[in-house]
């Protein structure tokens, strides 16, 4: 009974709300104490009707966020494709699809990390969008 | 005369076949091993170098009879060069125990000017206490990158002290004798761990 006023009560809020961007399975890597930078990571999932840029974060724990792209620049060499870091203005999230956010990938750069990161510690992050209301998350730093 | 159904002629057919190629194996010593990656056996000279570490210079003769797997990357790298290392102490980990002192597993800075030898032992010993890091003056990187034919170049600076290096992102195994036997690239780490680490157990077997 508790469960199906429960689910009906789920049900209403989330009609009554309009759809929003979501991230699914987010994480930050853990990376050693000597390093100022890292990466969220996880799959935003855009259930509107139009595109959605992702185009910053904010974080106490660090001093900026910023959308990049892993890019392969195949060399025809043995030692395979040199991989290149790039600034972009946003990433995005096409209508009623998902931006898969993953190391050697598309990411989050956060920069000039203020304290050391702690395996399993939470960490907050505001995502900035186009198209979009800012989305809060609770993400947990992961060795992987 | 009863006769023998036709599927237990035909298995007995696979089975006699079977037997053949095992024992042509035993003979001929053995199909020969299938490395992850295509082994470099033109390479028969002695790769050498000597750079930093945070206990003083390190040569690459020191390892002389371990096999070495070089990568090249920088600490201030967030995505890649976390992932090849993780890779790399996951080979590290697949190796049998009495490999692991004897498979040398070395990161050199390609961004020697923001990394000290300090930093890179630090960095090193995150991912697995028993891995070096070395770092150095920036001519002697880029003479031990060229060794490597590995490719490495600064972005524009985005902040103060604020760039990235684009780089070549693969392991380089040397054998016992310092000849540069295999090379992972950048999918190969990622994809075939358990492979690799039968590699280098299987290179510190057959000295060189």
């Amino acid at each position: 009974m508790v469960l199906t006023l429960l689910t009906v009560a789920a049900a209403t809020s989330a009609a009554a709300s309009p759809p929003t961007v979501e991230l699914q399975q987010g994480w930050v890597r853990w990376l050693p104490p000597t390093v100022p930078n890292t990466a969220l990571f996880g799959v935003l999932v855009n259930p509107t009707d139009h595109p959605v840029r992702l185009v910053g974060g904010g974080t106490t724990v660090a001093k900026r966020c910023a959308p990049m792209k892993t890019v392969r620049k195949d060399t025809g060499s043995a030692s395979g494709p040199v991989m290149e870091m790039v600034t972009v203005d946003a990433l995005v999230v096409p209508a009623h699809g998902r931006l898969v956010l993953e190391p050697g990938g598309d990411h989050l750069m956060i920069m000039g990390l203020r304290k050391a990161l702690v395996v399993g510690e939470p960490i907050q992050l505001t995502l900035t969008f186009e198209g979009a209301e800012p989305l809060t998350v609770s993400v947990p730093v992961v060795r992987k | 005369m009863k006769r023998v159904p036709k599927g237990v002629l035909w298995g007995a057919a696979v089975v006699a076949v079977a037997v053949i190629v095992y024992l042509a194996q035993g003979w001929f010593g053995g199909p020969p091993y299938q490395y992850a990656s295509e082994p470099l056996t033109h390479l028969k000279t002695e790769a050498d170098f000597t750079l930093q570490s945070a206990s003083g210079p390190v040569s690459l003769s020191d390892f002389d009879g371990d096999v070495v797997v070089l990568y090249f990357g920088y600490t201030h790298c967030p995505n890649i060069c976390p992932t090849e290392m993780m890779h790399l102490a996951e080979v590290h980990k697949l190796l049998p125990e009495k490999d692991r002192s004897r498979v040398k597993m070395v990161m050199i800075s390609v961004d020697p000017e923001r990394d000290s030898p300090a930093t890179m032992a630090k960095y090193a010993h995150a991912f697995d206490p028993a891995f070096i890091g070395l770092s150095g003056a920036p001519a002697s990187i880029a003479a031990v990158a060229k060794q490597f034919f590995v490719t490495y170049q600064k972005t524009d600076q985005t902040g103060p002290d604020q760039y990235f290096v684009n780089h070549t992102s693969a392991a380089y195994v040397l054998n016992t004798r310092r000849q540069l036997a295999l090379i992972y690239n950048y999918d190969q780490l990622g994809s075939d761990q358990a492979h690799i680490a039968q590699d280098l157990h299987h290179l510190l077997l057959r000295g060189s």
